[in-house]
């Protein structure tokens, strides 16, 4: 088993109770604020890969 | 993933934090992914978690009964993973309302008329993840090409920590 692929899908499983809890914090805040405008959140960095 | 331009799906458009389209329900959806390579600290691999909420309901009519949605969903995965072939997607889904299942027969169980049935035509993967915490019911999977050349390194692994998770050794 690749060494370094098995400690990134480690850390991977280690946070997603984080990364949960990030992604609900920012869904409420969508619900609350119908968008993501001033949000901010250090579990959560936004991409745009399209 | 089926062609591109054999679909008819709704236009995407850039905002702040991601992507966002307007149904021909005139319901309002944003699309984000969020970088957990850095957020987490990956070397090996590119992971994004991928999100999609509704913003603004101008209407109670059900989007996801229109096949244009469905087809959003599959133009916006075939155009990621044409960018970035090697990477994965993570999609959680939400527990918190009790409906995980019913989400999972709908957007990815194979033995259902799902979203990912209806649309991969083989090229996709979807791969379980253990969730180590008895506090949230949500599911988690990476859905990646199964032409990456690390599908097999990333079977093993989470394979090897379902079977720890079983075991209820999280070592």
């Amino acid at each position: 088993m690749n060494e370094k692929i098995q400690k990134d899908i480690k850390k991977l499983i280690d946070k997603l109770p984080d990364v949960i809890a990030a992604k609900r914090r920012m869904s409420a805040h969508i619900k609350k604020h119908g968008s993501l405008k001033s949000f901010n959140d250090d579990q959560i960095k936004f991409a745009k890969p399209l | 993933m089926i062609k591109l331009n054999s679909l008819s799906h709704y236009n995407l458009t850039d905002t702040e934090n991601g992507y966002a389209f307007t149904t021909d329900f005139g319901n309002e959806y944003l699309v984000t992914f969020s970088d957990l390579t850095d957020i987490i600290g990956l070397t090996g691999l590119r992971i994004y978690d991928f999100g999609i909420e509704i913003a603004k309901r101008h209407s109670f009519e059900n989007d996801k009964s229109q096949h244009k949605l469905k087809n959003t969903i599959a133009y916006l995965l075939a155009k990621l993973f044409s960018k970035q072939p090697d990477c994965a997607l993570l999609i959680v889904l939400d527990s918190s309302d009790g409906k995980q299942q019913a989400r999972y027969r709908m957007f990815l169980s194979a033995k259902h008329d799902s979203w990912f049935s209806h649309f991969n035509n083989g090229d996709l993967e979807i791969i379980n993840l253990p969730l180590k915490t008895v506090e949230i019911q949500d599911t988690c999977f990476l859905l990646l090409r199964r032409a990456n050349p690390r599908l097999e390194d990333i079977q093993s692994a989470t394979a090897y920590y379902l079977n720890l998770s079983f075991d209820g050794n999280d070592t």
